[in-house]
């Protein structure tokens, strides 16, 4: 297991740098730069930013000394808030999308599994029937339809939760933003769980402790074991989307996350900005992906015996 | 009545209908105490569904109705709780696949003891300690160490075991093994066997036994059963059916063994020579271990003349289809082919491919080779497509007609899927699609090991007659050496990777050198009932 744990790292850690690297010079090729405004500046002061920024020095000297503040884990100053550096920015951004990604995340998997399970249990019955239907609505309405629909419902009509804002993270503040990022995740977690729980159910080893007589807790364990590979392997995938997605939620509910500087950074050509964005979300992406192939590992020993290399 | 000679089991009548269509229309016997029932029939004739009809063990949309009753309780009456303590405790069954029949994620150990921990009520403890007693009584060898093993880390054989050790866990007093021995190679399937009688033996049980073959039922059962299409259309004892079988079928049934070749062509020109063939599989090292090299074909000669077939005998892991592949320069091997005088080894892949054609392939799983999503005449001339670019799209449907016409199928079916067919059906579609290229040369790996006996009598029948019509060269490979000695004329016999005897066919099926070939030998005629 542990063999198998720094195979995944190692694979890991030049994927992240393959990453760094590509946004680094596409954000350099896109025309344009951190310091255009409307009106020209005056060529000298524009010459000393750049100076004190170093983006005077050849390209390559950038990244490495880029990649050498990296190494500490200093993200640099921002281009655009010139009073903060990234790291700053980040200190009070991450907590709160952590915050919002992670509650969607945990709502996704519990609530798409019980879904998932309850279709399953009785083909053609009613929970089946629930869980394609919201499935599908869950899956084709976007989320910048879901959101207004729920701040109209529950926050104008209904006075229950507030519409957006967060409050310093009260619940009530919560409630909307983590179930619009989780709907879609919820609809699609439900129907891999359902399609997985029906296979695993007819799959042969499960007949056989049916002709043992085992009971149906019993069986259930087994098939839902089997089931949980699929379920687990797209969470990775979960992982990204509701990341993208909080970009969009965070802006309807006016959340102050990471999302706002995913979209001003790259306007504004915050170089050091955006580098800090895609490596923060590159990172997560990958982590989560470890920690889906350790939970598959642990589930199925047969993924720990194939992965050892031939 | 005593005890003794009350039946265990009375089924009467018993019928399974899925909506309209009945698999099973009103098949009765009887079964006593100690003894042994074979059901016995094609693929289809309805024998599991018989069981696990009786059982309650099929899905939903199924009707079973008719009376199955075990000592005084009616199975068919018997609420799903009340039915669920006699499955496992009383009654247990063994599975045909072996591979698939365990779950995968969890250990033996922990498999057989969950069953004596909700079966038979033991501690954990005690399920352990009790679980390595059974794989012992399974002949699992080092049991203490085996139990933490999970089903992929066994073989066939072993995991079999495993399945007879849950089977046997709390005693059951009706053992019923559906085609227990049919996925396993043949001399494991003899060991097996006589495990099964072993512990029928010693645990006093009852055994109902499905197969589709009626020569290897006949040395184990007292009564048998012959089914077909839904119905038992013969039944008597074991001997009475064997020695004087009233019904055709069952009569087809006993003379289903291929007959031995009878003619052999000699002095043909050379069309295929291989010299000293390797083939390695290294498993690279981890940090700590070194890198392993596994020897699948091992210095291997051979020579096949036109003509002629060679059949390759040995069982799985010997490394019969490796070397077949390595003699088409499927896999890198080292060593010296030579095919038609034209010396192979110093061939690239485009340089190979003019004569692909000429050397073609037929599998052995004739659900998996053939895709799902293309028509069966797109199939069969995906080759022409290849080979004969230039050909018309009438032209090719008219080779695909004489091509299926020529396997004896109906030219019709060409606009089928393959699921549409039956087995033997699309292992003809396999072969349909290797002649219609016209080779020379021939490698049919087990072409009938998934299809039953009277399908692979035909499927030889015809390998034989196109090879007659053709003067096509055979390699044959096979674990089942009554299908070898039906086709081939010389027999090459394998074991890890080397050939360790080889001689006209006759003379090794006749007197064989080798233990081992000699344990092939009697394994297929174990199954052959002789």
């Amino acid at each position: 297991m542990l063999r198998f744990f720094l195979a995944r790292v190692a694979t890991a850690v030049p994927a992240l740098f393959i990453i760094i690297a590509l946004a680094f010079f596409l954000m350099r090729l896109a025309p344009g730069g951190p310091f255009d405004t409307e009106r020209a500046l005056d060529p000298e002061i524009a010459k000393n930013l750049r100076r004190i920024y170093r983006l005077d020095l050849p390209l390559m000297r950038q990244f490495w000394l880029y990649l050498q503040n990296l190494a500490h884990g200093d993200l640099g100053p921002s281009l655009h808030w010139r009073d903060f550096t990234v790291n700053e920015l980040f200190a009070k951004a991450l907590p709160v999308s952590a915050t919002l990604g992670a509650k969607a995340m945990l709502v996704a998997i519990f609530a798409g599994a019980a879904l998932g399970l309850a279709g399953a249990m009785r083909p053609g019955g009613i929970g089946a029937r629930v869980v394609d239907g919201a499935a599908i609505f869950g899956i084709i309405l976007p989320v910048f339809v879901v959101a207004p629909l729920l701040q109209l419902g529950f926050g104008l009509t209904l006075h229950a939760l507030p519409v957006g804002g967060w409050n310093d993270g009260a619940w009530q503040n919560q409630v909307l933003p983590v179930t619009t990022l989780a709907l879609p995740q919820i609809a699609i977690v439900a129907r891999l769980m359902q399609a997985a729980l029906r296979d695993a159910l007819a799959m042969p080893h499960i007949r056989t402790l049916r002709a043992f007589g085992m009971p149906r807790y019993h069986i259930y364990i087994h098939a839902l074991r089997a089931a949980f590979a699929p379920v687990v392997s797209y969470l990775g995938l979960a992982a990204a989307n509701v990341l993208t997605g909080s970009v969009v939620v965070e802006t309807i509910f006016g959340i102050p996350g990471m999302g706002r500087y995913f979209v001003d950074g790259a306007l504004g050509r915050d170089y050091t900005l955006v580098m800090g964005t895609v490596i923060v979300v590159a990172a997560a992406v990958l982590l989560f992906n470890l920690i889906v192939d350790l939970i598959l590992a642990w589930l199925d020993p047969r993924v720990r015996y194939e992965s050892r290399p031939r | 009545m005593d005890a003794a000679a009350k039946p265990l089991l009375r089924v009467r009548d018993l019928r399974v209908s899925y909506g309209p269509a009945s698999v099973v229309k009103g098949v009765s016997f009887t079964l006593r105490r100690g003894e042994t029932a074979a059901i016995v029939g094609e693929s289809g004739s309805g024998k599991t569904q018989t069981v696990l009809g009786a059982l309650g063990l099929l899905p939903r949309q199924a009707v079973t109705t008719g009376s199955a009753i075990f000592e005084d309780t009616e199975l068919l009456a018997l609420s799903r709780r009340r039915l669920d303590a006699l499955l496992g405790r009383r009654i247990a069954m063994v599975f045909q696949e072996p591979m698939s029949s365990l779950d995968p994620l969890f250990t033996v150990g922990a498999q057989i003891g969950a069953i004596l921990r909700l079966k038979a009520e033991l501690s954990r403890r005690a399920a352990t300690a009790r679980a390595k007693e059974l794989l012992d009584l399974a002949g699992i060898a080092e049991p203490g160490r085996r139990v933490h093993a999970y089903p992929h880390e066994m073989s066939g054989g072993q995991r079999q075991r495993v399945a007879i050790a849950m089977a046997i866990a709390c005693n059951p007093d009706l053992l019923i093994a559906d085609e227990p021995t049919t996925a396993l190679d043949v001399t494991v399937a003899a060991r097996i066997l006589e495990l099964l009688a072993k512990l029928k033996q010693s645990f006093g049980m009852a055994m109902i036994f499905i197969s589709h073959d009626l020569g290897l039922v006949r040395r184990i059962a007292n009564s048998v059963h012959v089914m077909r299409e839904g119905e038992i259309i013969e039944a008597g004892s074991a001997a009475e059916v064997a020695a004087n079988p009233r019904h055709e079928y069952t009569r087809m049934l006993l003379a289903a063994m291929p007959r031995a070749r009878a003619h052999t062509r000699t002095d043909a020109p050379v069309l295929l020579r291989a010299e000293n063939i390797g083939v390695r599989f290294s498993l690279r090292g981890g940090l700590l271990s070194a890198a392993r090299e596994i020897k699948a074909v091992d210095g291997v000669s051979l020579c096949l003349g036109q003509g002629r077939t060679l059949g390759l005998a040995g069982e799985s892991g010997s490394g019969k289809s490796t070397l077949a592949r390595a003699l088409l320069k499927l896999v890198p091997a080292s060593g010296m082919i030579r095919f038609d005088g034209r010396n192979l080894t110093r061939l690239d892949r485009a340089a190979m491919r003019p004569l692909r054609r000429s050397m073609q392939l037929v599998f052995q799983d004739p659900y998996g080779s053939l895709s799902p999503l293309m028509r069966v005449d797109d199939i069969v001339t995906e080759g022409l497509r290849v080979h004969e670019p230039a050909m018309s799209r009438s032209a090719r449907d008219a080779r695909a007609a004489l091509a299926l016409e020529e396997v004896l199928l109906d030219p019709e079916l060409r606009h089928r899927f393959p699921q549409q067919l039956s087995g033997g059906q699309r292992q003809r579609v396999a072969i349909a699609r290797a002649m219609i290229l016209k080779p020379r040369l021939v490698v049919l790996d087990e072409p009938t090991s998934a299809l039953d006996r009277a399908v692979q009598i035909g499927i030889l029948a015809l390998l034989e007659q196109l090879q007659d019509a053709h003067g096509l060269t055979y390699v044959i490979i096979s674990h089942d050496l009554a299908v070898i000695r039906a086709v081939a004329d010389e027999i090459a016999v394998m074991k890890d990777g080397r050939i360790i005897e080889q001689g006209p066919a006759r003379e090794i099926v006749e007197r064989p050198r080798e233990p081992y070939t000699r344990a092939l030998i009697a394994a297929a005629l174990l199954a052959e009932g002789k």
